[in-house]
């Protein structure tokens, strides 16, 4: 900033502290058009301002704000969540659209026309793209219906009245506020900050960049400040109940705004007209979290997937009384339950929802895949803690005789298998590894007639291979997690090191499509896998 | 849905160049906060339409130009519209594209210069920028005028600038 001088700086400086003159901001107009180098120095000046403004403030402000016993802000640290929220909308956004691409399978076409005519045509793109009505967008659902008129634009939420008939829907406000609304519930949406709840059920999680984010009752106003709480307001006598979960939430009066009362974590209240009543008990449950969405989406497959006649096996991985049964929803198709030998039971996907740990070489499920196939399809997720072998077993046919089934994973995480032929193959790898540490979905997909197999990683093809010679698929006595190996073998233990939650089997070949479906119906959760 | 894994590399990646182009159209740190997060959204709804061979900047800025003109014409009083209109703002967007490489390497020296200011320096600039504060605010705990606080700022980035620029050029000859 040699190049200007003192006066000029001093403007830009009053400038970016907010206590610039009509004449400092005349004067600023006048600098930028004229000259390269004031624009340079005003740039630097600015570049600096954000800089300090976004990145190192946290990292100075316990040393500076220590010594001298300032009055210091909760604990907020500007880097990590300034770009993290940012960030996590931009995921949010893009995991909507995973969403929107998704509902139309679900919703949209059992949609009374009514609610599918609330769709609005998209507005043509102009040079500037009409943004400044999105206060919120739709990131994840389950089962959710609208009433006619009173529903999202797509994903897009913008300021109006939003009536849930059905369903869950999991909304992310613009500056990082997530709320889960359970139906029935109605809402006014005024923009990221303000919502009012007529009724229903909501848990609203807030990260610092929401502080202050304010849920309207007729009753109480609800102020977060930076915490998770539950909110439910009754439709018939518009009473408010609120449970603070984590954090602190303020009660304000809706006429003045006067805080009434602060209440803290674990702790629960109750507003009628402006005014305090005796706490009622509330139940956590009432109020869904992200996770449950996900959760009940997939349970929702788990009822359909036990009345699909091709479906040859369909393991949920819930634990039976006797722990040693692996239960294969699908009685009667002549596909026994699994026996499990050594593997325990283990949290898996979704709060409530098992899996079995393969964390030894003696761990394993015995299964048995009877009679001779044409296709098959095996789909699975896992969640890899390390990968200790040259191979990786997943699912095994025991020994290694023509027209047997393999699919496991190298020591990167690649996939491998196919069936057992005589003769060569060839074999393409296109896609990622499996990640460690990570809810993984991984579907093999088999074919007698077009004699190949084929691998998806999260719904992406990863490997291919195909062979030459006719071979009928004959899988039997398998292993889960391991490989009987036969004598001699230089590669035998191929033991898994990770959980597994749910194995389906189908004796016919998925498309893409269907497969894809499967993935968005079974993850964990919606921005857990972005984030 | 084109955005891609590497769509979320690139608009990450640029975020902090949009941000410290948007403060220098909207002047306040927390509404440029705003402006940024709209620009990533139509950043988002526009990828089917970035071409993955051309630079990224170039292409999230005009839209950060955009979204931060269309700011001021709706939250800003005439003043603020005819200090900065279409004009002066493409000529600043394209300037600041132009200087991508320098604005990492100016970043980059912040960290070491910010050590090198004395113990009370770091504390006001501390405070300056914690969440919601204002020099207004500031001014008022620390007891001195609005502007005699904004002074003392000055020279505090005065001595930042020039110790970022003296890093910058002397890492450019090492």
């Amino acid at each position: 900033m040699n190049t200007i001088d003192a006066d000029v700086e001093a403007v830009f400086n009053r400038l970016v502290d907010g206590i610039a003159s009509e004449a400092d901001e005349q004067q600023l107009g006048e600098l930028l058009r004229a000259s390269p180098e004031a624009r340079r120095a005003y740039r630097e000046l600015m570049s600096l301002h954000s800089a300090l403004h976004w990145d190192y403030v946290a990292a100075l402000s316990p040393k500076a704000a220590g010594d001298q016993a300032l009055k210091s802000p909760p604990s907020i640290s500007p880097p990590a969540t300034r770009l993290s929220w940012i960030l996590a909308f931009v995921a949010g956004a893009m995991v909507a659209s995973v969403v929107a691409s998704f509902w139309p399978r679900t919703n949209v076409d059992r949609a009374s026309p009514e609610i599918a005519a609330t769709r609005q045509p998209r507005e043509d793109a102009n040079a500037v793209p009409k943004t400044d009505a999105i206060a919120a967008l739709l990131v994840d659902q389950v089962g959710a219906e609208f009433a006619a008129g009173r529903g999202p634009d797509g994903i897009r939420i913008g300021p109006g009245e939003y009536e849930l008939l059905k369903g869950i829907v999991h909304v992310r406000f613009a500056q990082g506020a997530d709320v889960v609304i359970a139906s029935p519930a109605r809402l006014e949406v005024r923009d990221a900050q303000h919502t009012r709840l007529v009724y229903g059920n909501v848990r609203v999680t807030a990260p610092p960049s929401a502080r202050g984010f304010t849920i309207a009752t007729d009753a109480a106003d609800y102020v977060d400040l930076g915490t998770e709480f539950g909110l439910r307001v009754d439709p018939r006598s518009g009473a408010s109940d609120l449970y603070v979960f984590d954090g602190q939430v303020n009660i304000a009066d809706p006429r003045t705004g006067k805080v009434l009362s602060e209440v803290a974590e674990g702790k629960s209240s109750r507003y009628v007209n402006g005014a305090a009543k005796a706490v009622p008990n509330i139940d956590e449950k009432a109020f869904p979290t992200p996770g449950a969405i996900g959760f009940q989406r997939w349970q929702e497959h788990e009822s359909a997937m036990r009345t699909d006649d091709r479906v040859l096996a369909f393991f949920p991985f819930r634990r039976h009384t006797d722990t040693t049964v692996l239960v294969n929803n699908r009685h009667d198709s002549g596909m026994a339950a699994g026996r499990i030998e050594g593997a325990g039971w283990t949290t898996g996907r979704w709060p409530g929802k098992e899996a079995l740990l393969f964390d030894r070489d003696t761990d394993f499920v015995q299964l048995d895949i009877p009679g001779e196939h044409q296709e098959l399809t095996i789909a699975t997720w896992l969640k890899l803690d390390r990968l200790d072998f040259v191979f990786n077993a997943i699912l095994n046919s025991d020994g290694y005789d023509l027209g047997h089934v393999h699919l496991q994973l190298t020591r990167q995480g690649h996939p491998r298998g196919g069936v057992a032929v005589a003769g060569p193959y060839d074999e393409r790898l296109v896609g990622s590894p499996v990640p460690l540490g990570q809810w993984t979905h991984v579907v093999s997909v088999l074919s007698r007639e077009t004699r190949s197999h084929r691998v998806y990683v999260n719904g992406v093809l990863t490997l291919e291979r195909r062979w030459r010679t006719d071979q009928i698929l004959r899988p039997g006595s398998c292993r889960l997690g391991n490989w009987l190996a036969l004598e001699g073998d230089q590669v035998a233990n191929r033991a898994l090191r990770g959980r597994v939650d749910e194995l389906a089997i189908w004796n016919r070949n998925l498309s893409v499509d269907e497969i894809k479906k499967l993935f968005e119906i079974g993850r964990p959760g919606m921005l857990d896998w972005f984030d | 849905m084109t955005a891609s894994a590497e769509f979320v590399t690139q608009i990450t990646r640029v975020q902090r160049q949009l941000h410290a182009f948007i403060l220098s159209m909207v002047w306040n740190a927390t509404e440029a906060d705003d402006v940024l997060q709209q620009t990533n959204l139509v950043l988002w709804e526009k990828s089917a339409e970035f071409d993955a061979s051309r630079p990224f900047l170039p292409w999230a800025m005009q839209f950060a130009q955009w979204q931060a003109m269309a700011w001021l014409k709706s939250h800003r009083r005439q003043q603020q519209r005819l200090v900065i209109d279409d004009a002066l703002a493409k000529l600043m967007a394209d300037e600041a594209v132009a200087e991508e490489q320098a604005f990492e390497a100016r970043r980059n020296a912040l960290a070491s210069c910010l050590q090198k200011l004395r113990p009370e320096q770091r504390e006001l600039i501390a405070r300056r920028y914690e969440p919601e504060a204002s020099v207004n605010s500031l001014a008022e705990v620390v007891g001195v005028t609005a502007k005699a606080l904004s002074d003392r700022l000055r020279r505090i980035r005065h001595a930042l600038l020039e110790c970022i620029r003296k890093t910058v050029a002397e890492e450019a000859f090492s």
